[in-house]
């Protein structure tokens, strides 16, 4: 993914992971102001976020043991 | 132990620390203190300690290698603070030892790097770079594309969030914890926690992208 909106994105990302799961949307909606393709990366990257959290702690507990293809 | 925030660190406040340092080590104390003082020598000091560090790296993980059996994996963490304890032993300052750390962080990124990369192309049949085979056997042949495409990505975020790719070296590469990270890179362990956050969730998507074929 294009890492234009990064600048933008990583702040409403961050500000979107301490609300409650319910109210993200509405933050979201208001936050991004119709801008459709960032609003999408902000919850591209809060999707990913769940995963990333597992695989990375994973990597976390064996530094370096990267799953792939085990 | 006092910690003092990088910043009110003056050259001044080097004269009231110990000096006994075993003589192997004087040199990449010196830098570290330098670098410390974070004046106009800093940058110098960072590269020079980068190089020193690069080099210690390999030879450490040459040296493990030599030992090693079956399916050992590269403990990037465990190399890291093996390097501290080799060039400064338990004389440094907090401080100090962050600053090692996050330097050390980026030498072990290249370092494995070097073997993912050597690792890939030997198995693509391809041309290799010029590193000898069991060197790049630390790296395992299933790990090396995800550490090849790790790097690629983490370049490309580097380039617009050099910060972020900071958090990344020092927590991924080195194992420093938030309040280490903070310290390495003078930043509150807030922001590390968030540009951690970010960078990884954004990794991860350049990883599972890139390596669609290989499920992670």
């Amino acid at each position: 993914m294009s890492l234009d909106y990064w600048s933008r994105a990583k702040p409403l990302f961050e500000a979107a992971r301490q609300r409650p799961r319910a109210a993200r949307e509405a933050f979201l909606a208001a936050a991004c102001d119709g801008d459709a393709a960032l609003r999408a990366e902000v919850e591209r990257l809060l999707a990913l976020s769940a995963e990333a959290d597992g695989f990375f702690d994973t990597l976390g507990q064996e530094r370096c043991r990267l799953r792939v293809g085990l | 132990m006092v910690i003092l925030p990088l910043r009110t660190l003056s050259p001044g406040a080097d004269a009231l620390r110990p000096v006994s340092t075993p003589p192997e080590s004087s040199e990449v104390t010196r830098l570290l203190d330098v670098l410390q003082r974070g004046d106009a020598g800093g940058e110098g000091a960072r590269e020079a300690l980068y190089r020193r560090l690069y080099d210690e790296l390999h030879a450490l993980a040459r040296h493990h290698r030599a030992r090693w059996h079956g399916n050992d994996t590269l403990n990037t963490t465990a190399l890291v603070h093996e390097a501290y304890l080799k060039l400064v032993g338990g004389e440094g300052s907090y401080a100090s030892r962050a600053h090692f750390l996050a330097v050390a962080s980026k030498a072990m990124r290249y370092v494995l790097y070097t073997y993912a990369e050597r690792q890939a192309a030997q198995k693509r049949g391809g041309g290799a770079p010029d590193l000898p085979l069991d060197e790049a056997a630390l790296v395992p042949p299933h790990r090396a594309e995800a550490l090849v495409a790790l790097e690629e990505a983490l370049a490309r975020l580097e380039a617009v969030d050099a910060r972020a790719a900071r958090v990344v070296e020092c927590r991924f590469f080195g194992g420093l914890d938030v309040d280490e990270t903070a310290e390495a890179l003078g930043i509150s362990p807030r922001t590390v926690a968030r540009d951690w956050a970010a960078a990884r969730a954004w990794l991860y998507g350049e990883l599972k992208r890139d390596l669609l074929d290989t499920p992670l």
